[in-house]
């Protein structure tokens, strides 16, 4: 019977099957495959696409109903649907606007998109947990994948340094998250988020020893999320990888992370929302914070982006930790528009490059307008819609984080997260400064590939004409993210 | 009353304008010469549609010309818009002087006009929907946009200090206005709807309309701009190329006073009354402090600039007094500043592009070579004083009996300010135009050209129009003035 169940639910693992077995076949095709190393590469990038967008048709064919299988490990639902979609198109698009910088920077390796994948399948694993071990897999072989991609460029100081970094640091977390699992169980007798969820925790055990576990658990999350104070090594992690690896981290695993944070808090611990709901308001406002100040000075594009990701996350820590079926929505619009605006910011980042030279420095997008008039007014756009300036969609995306905010009754909470996006409003003007207002010191011209054009442009259009969709995405979201009915 | 959208009409044609000057392409010279042309059609159809509007204007209270799309069902936002006799006068205001803004940039604007011309259109666009704009959250979206043309004109056009005055101005406006955004989120889902017309019925509880109104007024406050949150408006006047200066001080000034002339007074009435000192002190102290700030400026623009200040500290003064004269005085004054503050900076840009200084000390003995540039100073200096028969006195004359209504010590306040700003603008008239003329440069001016003429010979019309035959104007926006005081009296008494 138990057996026959079993085999049952394996259907709500074959996304991840897919991929796994993908993968399988790739390693031995990467390492035996010959031929030049151009051409090597631009098959393993279509061969690496090929095996995502597969897993997404079979995660979109799957069934979208709420089901538990495997001992209630696995979840699966609307909003898993969602997110698991959303971090397979980011990952795709990010491996097709890596791919000139690929070539660039001679990063021929085809442990590359092997890596990329199995972070993937790490993220899927971690969106479909109901269950902290669950979790946990998918957590570590994401990692596990990113460390060696941070450090993927041998040959380079900054790279190496960025890995070891993100690796130390990284483990640390893992231990935490290990650590406040331990508790947990040792409180409750379980693991699992559906039991925990079934008035396991309340308010009355509400004793130091649950406190110590969430914020273990919670901190080693933020430290992914690379939320204030535990940030200190995206700047750096940023700037010494390799730029397409930068390009993933901002973006995928961000939302899975945000999708587990999502079933964590708001499965899980929802009974105790007293305990932690301060503490992630607090994360949110402090990551807000620390994103805006760092920012203003950077004159690395890289590390500005790095403190872009960090205030953004904090605008959706903002919305989490209200508890609410419209903090969870808010949350859930922030992060695709997020995901769009941060990728088209890359696509325009991994643009830039003079004389076979990546341009990272601010300073020398100097007279953009002028030269290069199309990539200018894209950027711009994405710069001003993550400034929060209507009628962009990020107006609209933190429009709906205050909204939520407020209808919580933390008044003064969105006045100071408000002042917070005046503050980051102007490094972002800063570079639309730098594109319209100043001299150029010479005119040269981008050359990109169409693809990377196009998604530039498809970006900047989506979150311009935002308004006029807005409607339906936020009603589709809405839908979706009442797969967890508080 | 017609069935065509013509409010849309007057926002999409400058885009629509814009779009077409985009597509412009060949031959450097053409392309200016086309741009500028299609730039010049585009806002005159505009203007004209909005004298179709004014002349088809019921001159009823409430709001006409209403169009209605649902934007946002989840969000409750709709793209709402309709104007009444206050909003139809700015939005008249607005398409009348951009056409004199873009004839002025005629020949000052060398480089990347195409741009130039797209944002003006934008602007134009943006300004109108900002006045017509019957949601908050879409009258929010136009006040906020306005940001992004008005920092590129000053940063890209402007002068040496161009990227730090454009900087000021964008984070001055963005501060202020997002504390608005939150005020507007708390109006909304308190009260159920961003439709404006059904906020201006709603009753907003005592204690919560205290907190409201501080939120609001930081944003208007910044915009109008009142002392002490001005300090951005003279920088950004000095550096914005001559249109911008006109464009800023004549419409975008007047977007603070309409957003409490609509928001702040009517919705938040007891709050409006609660902190009605606080406005006063604040308005004598940008009529008296600026003034004298104004007397010692060295650069005419700066000049003219702190004297804005001087003359919106009458509006807002106006404004809060909730009586019938003072509001009426206040639009008017708004229009009237809207039409003299645009012709000085015309004029010193007239004076800029032959001598390409600003100092006052450069000057001196203009009448001698430009003596129809004097004559034509001569008026736009008095309307700014506000000499009878010219659109500045009605303006101060209504705004200072409401004022003497509610306190003699504030009208004597009031009252003094006009004698400096008498004071300060012969002074600078005296010194410019009069005198020796000891700079070289002056006895090699030119006198106004038949473009120039085209500029100014609309503007002095519309001074002594206002000036002479206001009620042409008042009637318009009577009935809709006399509804808010009367409101305002039934709820502040309740």
């Amino acid at each position: 019977m138990n057996l026959l169940s079993n085999i049952l639910d394996i259907n709500l693992v074959f996304p991840e099957i897919f991929l796994s077995l993908w993968l399988l076949v790739f390693i031995p095709l990467g390492v035996y495959s010959g031929g030049d190393k151009e051409t090597r590469q631009s098959y393993f990038t279509i061969f690496s696409i090929i095996g995502l967008l597969g897993t997404l048709l079979i995660i979109l064919m799957g069934d979208y109903k709420a089901a538990r299988g495997f001992y209630d490990l696995i979840v699966n639902d609307r909003l898993v649907v969602f997110l698991k979609s959303l971090v397979i198109l980011a990952g795709v698009i990010v491996l097709i606007i890596s791919e000139k910088y690929r070539t660039l920077k001679k990063l021929y390796l085809f442990e590359y998109p092997v890596l990329i994948l199995f972070s993937i399948l790490g993220m899927l694993v971690m969106l479909s947990s109901n269950d902290f071990i669950t979790l946990y897999l998918g957590l570590e072989l994401q990692s596990l994948s990113l460390y060696v991609l941070a450090a993927i460029k041998k040959d380079s100081l900054k790279s190496s340094e960025a890995g070891l970094k993100y690796f130390i640091l990284g483990a640390l977390a893992s231990g935490f998250f290990l650590f406040g699992v331990s508790l947990l169980f040792g409180i409750t007798g379980t693991t699992s988020f559906t039991i925990l969820s079934s008035n396991l925790l309340s308010p009355e055990n509400n004793s130091l020893l649950l406190i110590l576990s969430i914020v273990l658990i919670l901190s080693s999350i933020a430290f992914k999320l690379s939320i204030a104070p535990f940030h200190m090594w995206t700047p750096d992690v940023y700037e010494g990888a390799p730029t397409s690896v930068t390009a993933f981290f901002a973006v995928v695993p961000k939302i899975a992370a945000i999708g587990v944070l999502m079933r964590i808090l708001y499965i899980a611990l929802i009974d105790i929302h007293d305990v932690w709901n301060q503490l992630i308001l607090i994360l949110g406002i402090l990551s807000i914070f620390v994103g805006a100040f760092g920012a203003l000075l950077q004159i690395n594009i890289k590390r500005l982006m790095a403190y872009s990701a960090i205030s953004n996350i904090g605008y959706i820590f903002l919305a989490l930790s209200l508890g609410s079926q419209l903090g969870l929505e808010a949350s859930l619009i922030y992060i695709t528009v997020y995901t769009v605006s941060a990728l088209g910011s890359f696509a325009f980042i991994l643009s830039m490059e003079k004389d076979n030279i990546m341009l990272n420095n601010i300073s020398s997008f100097a007279g953009l307008s002028k030269s290069n008039p199309f990539y200018a007014i894209c950027f711009s756009i994405i710069l001003l819609s993550l400034a929060g300036l209507p009628p962009l969609a990020g107006f609209i995306a933190k429009f709906y984080i205050f909204k939520a905010v407020i209808m919580a009754d933390f008044l003064w909470i969105a006045v100071i997260g408000i002042m917070g996006s005046v503050i980051s409003a102007y490094y972002y003007l800063n570079i639309v400064k730098v594109m319209y207002l100043d001299e150029a010191e010479e005119l040269f011209t981008i050359e990109s590939k169409k693809s990377v054009k196009f998604i530039l442009f498809i970006s900047a259009v989506l979150i311009f004409t935002f308004l006029i969709y807005a409607d339906s995405l936020i009603n589709f979201l809405s839908y979706i993210s009442k797969a967890i009915i508080l | 009353m017609t069935s065509w959208p013509i409010l849309s009409l007057m926002i999409f044609i400058p885009l629509f304008g814009a779009f077409f000057i985009s597509l412009i392409d060949g031959d450097e010279r053409i392309v200016i010469k086309n741009t500028k042309m299609v730039a010049m059609w585009t806002s005159i159809v505009v203007f004209i549609l909005s004298i179709f509007v004014w002349i088809n204007f019921p001159r009823s209270s409430g709001f006409h010309f209403i169009e209605e799309v649902t934007l946002f069902s989840s969000l409750g936002i709709s793209y709402r818009l309709g104007i009444d006799g206050i909003s139809m006068l700015f939005v008249a205001l607005s398409a009348f002087l951009i056409p004199i803004c873009i004839l002025a940039s005629w020949k000052s604007i060398k480089f990347r006009v195409k741009e130039y011309m797209i944002l003006f259109l934008l602007l134009e666009s943006l300004l109108i929907g900002t006045f017509c704009a019957l949601d908050l959250l879409l009258f929010y979206i136009f006040f906020e946009a306005l940001l992004i043309p008005m920092f590129l004109i000053i940063g890209i056009w402007g002068g040496p200090r161009r990227v730090y005055a454009a900087f000021k101005f964008f984070l001055y406006t963005l501060a202020g206005s997002v504390l608005f955004l939150i005020a507007i989120i708390v109006m909304g889902y308190s009260s159920g709807t961003f439709d404006i017309r059904e906020l201006l019925e709603h009753n907003f509880p005592y204690q919560l309309q205290l907190l409201l109104w501080p939120a609001l007024f930081a944003s208007f406050a910044v915009k109008t701009p009142m002392w002490p949150f001005h300090t951005w408006l003279p920088d950004a006047h000095v550096e914005a190329p001559t249109a911008g200066s006109v464009i800023l001080a004549g419409v975008l000034l007047k977007v603070g006073g309409y957003g409490f002339v609509r928001f702040s007074i009517p919705m938040l009435p007891n709050a409006s009354d609660y902190y009605a000192p606080l406005v006063f002190i604040l308005g004598v102290i940008a009529i008296i402090y600026t003034s004298l700030v104004a007397l010692m400026q060295k650069d005419m623009k700066k000049l003219i600039a702190y004297s804005s200040v001087a003359h919106m500290g009458y509006v807002t003064i106006g404004l809060f007094t909730f009586k019938q004269e003072g509001i009426d005085g206040a639009i008017i004054q708004m229009l009237s500043h809207g039409l003299v503050s645009a012709a000085l900076f015309l004029c010193i840009g007239v004076l800029y592009e032959r001598m390409h200084t600003r100092m006052i000390s450069d000057y001196g003995g203009v009448v001698k070579n430009m003596p129809k540039f004097s004559l034509v100073f001569m008026v736009f200096m008095l309307a700014s004083i506000g000499v009878p028969g010219t659109s500045g006195f009605v303006g101060e004359l209504l705004v200072l009996i409401a004022a003497y209504k509610v306190s003699g010590y504030l009208a004597f306040a009031t009252g003094l300010g006009m004698i400096l700003g008498a004071a300060y603008m012969l002074w600078l008239y005296k010194r410019v135009i009069f005198g020796v003329a000891e700079n070289k440069n002056v006895k090699n001016l030119i006198d106004i050209d038949k473009r120039e003429y085209v500029i100014f010979v609309p503007i002095i019309i519309g001074v002594f129009w206002l000036g002479i035959y206001p009620e042409s104007f008042s009637i318009e926006f009577r009935e809709s003035v006399v509804n808010l005081v009367n409101s305002i009296n039934n709820r502040v008494l309740n």
